[in-house]
């Protein structure tokens, strides 16, 4: 027995902000296996490793980057739970040299929390060119723990700093809290459970002061829902009694402490940084300037994913690989080994898994989404992308959003399921639902923009302009109407800008590979899925009988020909089957320009793909997935069909 | 000396001042030219025994006294206008006339006080220089600690948070968890299309709404 406990592998935990080099300092640590994996009941990922120490394994541990662990997000709430969890963990606390004052919030915290760390006192170099002083044996002295300077993207200090992971501790550093305000702490810890260790729920009682929603959900459960309205009572209480926000309280003591610690230790510098990456940093938020390098930034993307990726890669995959080698060899192999022909279907057929799904999932959007992947990776680790937002930022308030929509909304271009997924970077629940829509609703994936443009452009400039007016002004009715009609709020923009970097290319390498298996991880069951309810309904006629119901309504009511019907059904699997469809009939004649024009309008305001609709369940839930799709449909009926009648009416010569 | 006189001289020494402003040479009028009744040669001969200018033949000069008495004429009447025309929202024509009565009434501490509340205006309604008096010089010397939100500071200054006032508690958090705090000391870099400050090491974009909400001091 004591041998199976020993051979538990220990738990290093890597806590620290945002944009301190904390996934670089990961990489170096853990090498190539990597798992990302989704924080249970949360939005929120968390990725795992190995490394090897002191003869045994360890589990590395990249916490999401947080500001405090007094949780007021989701990614705090992750953080501290996983700390609360692995008290016996060894905690690796990554600390910018450059931006002390922030980081050592943390410190104070795992100090209160008696969790022991070290620290990394990481982009050393960067603060040494901008000639900080920092005295790194005072810092270790006065936190009580060991220190150790780092420069995680090129493994300078590592080995040390695993080697000081024996000697972590808590230290001493905790925030000094004026009488009155220990006595409100320890109001609300006479309503926590009583077997919680004191620093625990000393802890826990701050961080509900600071915000009531904040505890652990088990001990919620625990406390049950009568004792968590005492406790409720007990914080309106506290809160009664002050006049100022108590978090703001909180962290004016915490920020004492530290400045006096820095004060203490002559840590100054840093004024003017100077150099390229300021200048660049600087003229990428110019209001002119900024703009001019975002659009190129946006072409170059589009080159990259939509003309290299979509075009190129999903050739050589699509028409190369499956449409030549594996499709044919599956299908000759399914006929001579599967006499039953309802499986023979199943694999191969015109709703088959492999024929269809794998197909579609792997040759058309695997390419896309790699390649968005590997831009957005650049994008991320240069520091640019904070400041697209703030680019973007004027022109999705007008949509009640802001500028950190603009990602979600590029990669839809890419692939919508894809990006419906990443909308986990949104703040707001209802940031993250208005988005969900617009993307369904109104942003064409690469896939179809391929047919759309193809087919627009044998039609006239003024039926391309016609497209792109309806689509974006129904984007911009329904995203401000959504805006006013959703539950919840938006938020506020306050973005850090991290300087401008050269990204390191192994660095990308290993998050574009852990995203793209995230990809096939998550989204490719989803396709696979949708198939195989496709197949279903095929087998059941039900196909059938919704072709026949709405076939009228497509003729008289949208003024198309019939055929287009099947068009849009099978542009529910396929966004690009459905504008492929449609290209067919207007090669063989059936379609004038009017009709082309209003039928691509529908398709592209039309039902999202079945992956897109289930990851929108996925995401959203059932009932919230139903009811987008619902009004998505009635939104692309009515604007197709008003838009059939104006163009009829003043007979538009297109 | 009777109140008219007083007036008439007082007017007379403004025409001296006005007229070399535009560079004009002041021409005395024909024998038989007068101010409320008294003849216009009187009036100078009585400001030439004040000391206020100097007579040599048919040329006038102002004396330095006279330079500084007609200035504040000037100033008075000009101010009156700006009154007229900014404070009580009258029409400008009419002004000069109000401006006219008002101008030997004042004070040179209620004067001062008038040019205070207008915030020392640099020019009179029809554009003409108002000379400047020591509230002023005051004003203009001394660097007034005054607070006021991130959004009003040019881009460029740095300035020192006095208080946070958020409309939403979880904003005051955010902002402080970046250091955004009183006592910190923020530089400006830019206000389109979003705020950006540097604190320290650290960049912050943050946008209009929020930066309203910033009250700072400038410091440099």
């Amino acid at each position: 027995m004591e041998v199976s406990r020993r051979s538990a592998p220990d738990v290093i935990l890597l806590v620290g902000n945002p944009n301190v080099g904390k996934s670089a300092l990961f990489s170096r640590l853990t090498g190539k296996y990597v798992i990302v994996s989704n924080y249970p009941g949360t939005t929120v990922d968390i990725t795992k490793g190995r490394m090897r120490r002191g003869g045994r394994d360890a589990e590395v541990i990249d916490t999401p980057g947080v500001y405090s662990l007094m949780p007021r997000s989701e990614d705090e709430i992750v953080t501290r739970d996983l700390l609360l969890q692995h008290p016996e963990a060894s905690v690796v606390l990554v600390l910018d040299a450059k931006n002390l004052q922030r980081g050592l919030v943390l410190a104070q915290q795992l100090c209160e929390l008696k969790v022991s760390y070290s620290v990394a006192l990481n982009m050393m170099d960067e603060a040494l060119g901008q000639r900080f002083n920092i005295d790194v044996e005072a810092l270790s002295e006065a936190l009580g723990v060991p220190v150790m300077p780092t420069v995680a993207t090129t493994g300078k200090g590592l080995k040390e700093l695993t080697a000081s992971l024996d000697e972590a501790s808590p230290g001493g550093f905790a925030a000094v809290l004026p009488e009155d305000i220990t006595e409100l702490v320890d109001e609300v810890v006479s309503g926590l459970p009583e077997d919680l260790p004191e620093h625990v729920a000393r802890f826990l009682a701050q961080g509900l002061l600071i915000e009531s929603h904040s505890l652990p959900k088990p001990m919620v459960k625990r406390i049950g829902k009568e004792g968590m309205n005492r406790v409720g009572k007990r914080i309106s209480h506290v809160r009664r009694g002050f006049d100022v926000s108590l978090g703001s309280a909180f962290s004016s003591y915490r920020h004492e402490g530290i400045s006096s610690l820095l004060s203490r230790m002559n840590y100054s510098g840093g004024r003017r940084p100077g150099g390229t990456s300021e200048r660049l940093g600087r003229l990428s938020t110019h209001p002119v300037w900024g703009m001019f390098i975002a659009v190129v930034v946006l072409l170059l993307t589009y080159e990259f994913v939509g003309v290299f990726g979509a075009g190129t890669l999903v050739g050589l995959m699509e028409e190369g690989l499956f449409a030549r080698i594996i499709n044919p060899a599956v299908i000759s192999l399914a006929d001579s080994l599967l006499p039953i022909a309802g499986v023979r279907d199943f694999l191969v057929g015109d709703y088959g898994v492999v024929t269809m799904a794998l197909t579609y999932s792997l040759a058309i959007i695997l390419p896309v989404v790699g390649t968005f992947f590997l831009v957005f990776g650049i994008l991320e680790d240069s520091g640019y992308m904070p400041r697209l937002a703030v680019m973007a930022n004027r022109f999705f308030r007008r949509l009640g959003l802001n500028g950190k929509a603009i990602l979600p909304m590029i990669l839809g271009l890419g692939c919508d399921t894809m990006a419906t997924l990443t909308t986990r970077i949104l703040d707001t629940r209802k940031e993250r639902m208005q988005v969900t829509l617009l993307l369904a609703l109104g942003v064409p994936c690469s896939a179809q923009l391929a047919v759309i443009f193809g087919m627009l452009g044998s039609v006239s400039f003024w039926g391309l302009l016609i497209w792109l007016g309806v689509v974006t002004a129904v984007m911009l009715t329904v995203g401000s109407v959504a805006a006013k009609v959703m539950p919840g709020q938006g938020s506020d923009f306050i973005l850090e800008l991290p300087p401008m970097r050269l990204p390191g290319l192994k660095n990308i390498l290993v998050k574009t590979a852990a995203r793209m298996e995230w990809y096939l991880k998550e989204a490719v069951p989803l396709f696979v899925l949708g198939t195989i309810v496709l197949f279903t309904l095929d087998r059941l006629d039900v196909l059938v009988a919704i072709h026949d119901v709405s076939a009228p309504l497509v003729r008289d009511f949208l003024g198309l020909p019939v055929e287009a019907t099947e068009a849009f059904m099978v542009g529910f699997l396929r966004r690009d089957y459905g504008a492929a469809g449609l290209l067919d009939l207007q090669r063989q004649g059936m379609m004038d320009p009017r009709q082309v024009v209003v039928s691509l309008v529908i398709i592209t305001l039309f039902v999202p793909c079945i992956a897109n609709f289930f990851v929108m369940i996925k995401e959203r839930g059932v009932k919230t997935a139903l009811a987008m799709v619902a009004v998505i449909i009635a939104i692309a009926l009515t604007v197709g069909g008003a838009l059939n009648g104006v163009l009829s009416l003043t007979a538009f010569g297109l | 000396m009777d109140k008219c006189r007083r007036e008439a001289m007082e007017n007379l020494l403004r025409r001296l001042w006005t007229s070399r402003e535009e560079d004009k040479e002041f021409v005395c009028g024909p024998k038989e030219t007068s101010f409320n009744g008294i003849p216009e040669d009187q009036l100078l001969s009585d400001l030439a025994a004040e000391g206020l200018i100097t007579r040599h033949g048919g040329n006038v000069e102002l004396t330095e006294a006279g330079d500084q008495k007609a200035a504040n004429i000037v100033r008075r009447l000009r101010l009156a206008e700006r009154l007229y025309c900014d404070l009580l929202q009258g029409r400008e024509e009419k002004g000069s006339s109000f401006a006219c009565r008002f101008e030997h009434i004042l004070n040179d501490e209620v004067t001062d006080s008038v040019c205070t509340l207008l915030g020392h205006p640099p020019t009179c309604p029809h554009g003409r220089r108002i000379p400047p008096g020591r509230c002023c010089q005051r004003a203009a010397q001394a660097v007034r600690p005054v607070v006021k939100p991130l959004s009003e500071f040019a881009p460029g200054s740095t300035a020192r948070i006095v208080f946070l006032s958020p409309k939403f508690h979880h904003r005051l958090d955010r902002l402080n968890s970046f250091g955004i705090l009183p006592g910190a000391e923020v530089q400006l870099h830019q206000k389109q299309p979003t705020f950006v400050l540097r604190i320290g090491a650290t960049e912050v974009a943050i946008e209009n709404e929020v930066a309203r909400e910033i009250f700072a001091i400038k410091v440099a």
